[in-house]
């Protein structure tokens, strides 16, 4: 084929118009990463079509020579025709290309979306959970922590953001940080560490365990380490607790034990050698040993009433039954020690959901110890009524008082009122009882209120009304453990 | 001679006095039973004040005494006796059912409690602890 200005310009053409509609299309999407890749496609289909045209025009001039017959109008309109398909069906390609990088790019937006989201969710998180945490950078700086870390000051102040973005180091807190750093450089031996500290909050000394966990990546390589911290007061008062009541238990073993041994050791020494006092002592002996069986019992009844073992039989009735039995109980032994014991029922039907021998049993001890602890001449009074939408049980005595430091600890187990402890024997248990079948067992309430040589006053509060009468009309009662009065 | 009997004869016209304090009647009763019987003067108490009173009047040789009491603890007790010259070297034993939760050796350096005695005890121990106590007592003012 010879070259001219007519076949230069039939060879450039196709090139330059596929490249100006790619040119076309970058500035239609306009972005950064489309436009060089449309230049360059451009460029290519151009050159491609160029290709073309200059095979198709040799095959032409070879056609022509052979079939000088055809014009060369038609060969031109044939080549021409050809290219313009080619390129269309490329142009068409290209397209679906874009459109596919535009699927693409949406997508990649959403998941970057829904990251952000992501990320901001767990920050949130983060920042909302009660528990200190500090998360740290493989050179041991805080990364991240949140409002109860900063409380504690684990967090520095943003103030000493350094240079290289992070919040500055430890330093202020060197067992926390000392821990932070074994756990990142001995992860492989054991990933997490825990010890005890102690922190201030509001100017106390607090106990928190601190828990630092390394961060590894798929390779095993240091991301940093995050810790987490546990406020361990209640833990600690729980441990508290559980020892004074072992060592409680103890001592109250302890004591009637002391005078058995003791007794008995007098007796077989020949220290006592009247039949009268040998009689007195086997008899103390006889009482001590009671008091030891009295103390197991309501060590054990305490101990089902508290993990749930007791079984509590309600049932529906008048609250009134439950008093009058309590006051047959006890109006024999108020009368023995000439004290006046006066009953003042309501009048109206009190309606209750209760145990009848354990709120029987809670009325029984507080009327004992309104008994052992009034003298000769005093009144014992059991009172019931309805205030509200309660039953209302009023024990009332004008015996010895309760002196005010003692009040709010008569519900703990163990605990005697000092001065009262040669008026009567006891375990320290009776009232915790009380409270546990009033309270735990029956949702009520129990109230004290006393003055010293004036009188102690009780109130027990039950919620009025009936659970389900047809339900609980016919329920046989099982046979329950005997309560313990102290 | 043996203890009991060398500290009859040595206090036949002065019988040694001991004071017992601990608000457990039984306790105090078989203190008291077991040290009459070896012929000692015993004053007793159930309560840590009225125990400093009676101490004050009664001057006893030994003081054997409870640890939680009303009114005053039996430490308590014994820094009241510190306090005092009269009765700042006087013997004391402890008679505890909480002796295990205590260090007799610190008790001993701070407070100069001699002895510190578990319950359940043993009336017959206590007594010659007592005996060997008074004894080390009087061969110091010799």
């Amino acid at each position: 084929m010879k070259w001219n200005r007519h076949t230069l310009w039939n060879a450039a053409w196709p090139a330059l118009s596929v490249g100006a509609v790619g040119v076309a299309l970058s500035a239609c999407v306009s972005n950064s990463l489309t436009v060089p890749l449309c230049v360059a496609g451009s460029a290519v289909a151009g050159s491609l079509l160029t290709a073309v045209w200059v095979h198709r025009g040799q095959k032409e001039a070879t056609a022509r020579l052979r079939h000088p017959e055809l014009s060369s109008d038609q060969s031109q309109g044939g080549i021409f025709g050809e290219v313009t398909r080619a390129a269309v069906t490329l142009l068409q390609q290209y397209e679906t290309e874009l459109e596919r990088i535009n699927v693409a790019k949406g997508e990649l937006e959403i998941a970057g979306k829904l990251q952000k989201k992501q990320a901001r969710r767990l920050d949130a998180a983060l920042r909302a959970i009660d528990y200190p945490i500090v998360l740290c950078d493989s050179r041991d700086h805080v990364l991240f922590g949140n409002a109860a870390a900063k409380q504690l000051g684990l967090v520095p102040d943003e103030t000493s953001v350094s240079a290289s973005g992070t919040f500055g180091d430890l330093s202020r807190l060197a067992a926390f940080s000392q821990l932070v750093k074994e756990t990142r450089i001995r992860a492989a031996a054991a990933p997490r560490r825990t010890a005890e500290m102690d922190f201030l909050v509001d100017l106390q000394a607090v106990p928190f365990r601190v828990s630092v966990t390394a961060l590894l990546d798929d390779r095993g390589e240091s991301l940093g380490t995050v810790a987490l911290l546990t406020d361990i007061r209640e833990e600690k008062s729980a441990k508290t607790r559980h020892a004074e009541f072992v060592s409680s238990v103890a001592h109250e073993f302890k004591t009637p034990m002391a005078s058995i041994k003791a007794f008995l050791e007098l007796l077989s020494d020949g220290d006592v050698s009247e039949p009268d006092e040998q009689k007195d002592l086997y008899e103390k002996i006889d009482s001590q040993v009671d008091r030891l069986n009295r103390l197991v019992s309501n060590l054990l009844n305490l101990a089902r009433i508290e993990s749930g073992a007791m079984k509590v039989q309600r049932i529906d009735c008048d609250l009134n039954d439950v008093i009058h039995k309590a006051a047959d109980v006890i109006r024999p032994l108020a009368n023995e020690r000439g004290q006046k014991f006066i009953s003042d029922f309501s009048q109206l039907y009190l309606p209750v959901h209760v145990d009848l021998d354990l709120l029987g049993q809670a009325v029984i001890n507080l009327l004992s110890n309104a008994v052992k602890y009034s003298p000769e001449g005093a009144c014992i009074t059991l009172r019931s009524h309805m205030e509200e939408l309660e039953a209302i049980i009023d024990v009332i005595d004008t015996g010895y008082g309760i002196p005010a430091e003692s009040l709010p600890k008569i519900f703990e187990r163990f605990y005697r009122v000092p001065e009262h402890q040669q008026a009567a024997k006891g375990t320290g248990l009776g009232l915790a009882f009380v409270q546990s079948i009033i309270e735990d067992m029956h949702n009520g309430r129990i109230d004290v209120e006393s003055t010293v040589g004036t009188g102690s006053h009780f109130r027990i509060r039950i919620p009025l009304g009936h659970h389900d009468a047809k339900r609980t009309k016919n329920k046989e009662k099982q046979p329950k453990a005997e309560l313990v009065s102290n | 001679m043996n203890l009991k009997s060398r500290h009859n004869a040595e206090t036949h016209f002065m019988p040694c006095r001991i004071h017992v304090c601990d608000d457990e009647p039984h306790i105090v009763l078989a203190v008291s039973l077991k040290f009459r019987k070896a012929g000692f003067e015993v004053s007793t108490a159930s309560d840590g004040q009225s125990a400093w009173k009676t101490i004050q009047a009664e001057r006893p040789q030994v003081v054997i005494s409870d640890l939680q009491m009303p009114k005053m603890d039996g430490l308590e007790l014994v820094r009241k006796m510190r306090s005092e010259t009269a009765f700042e070297n006087v013997p004391v034993i402890l008679l505890t059912a909480k002796g295990f939760e205590l260090d007799e050796a610190d008790l001993h350096e701070e407070l100069g409690i001699n002895a510190v005695i578990c319950k359940p005890f043993s009336p017959r121990e206590l007594l010659a602890l007592v005996q060997s106590l008074i004894e080390a007592t009087a061969s110091v003012a010799e």
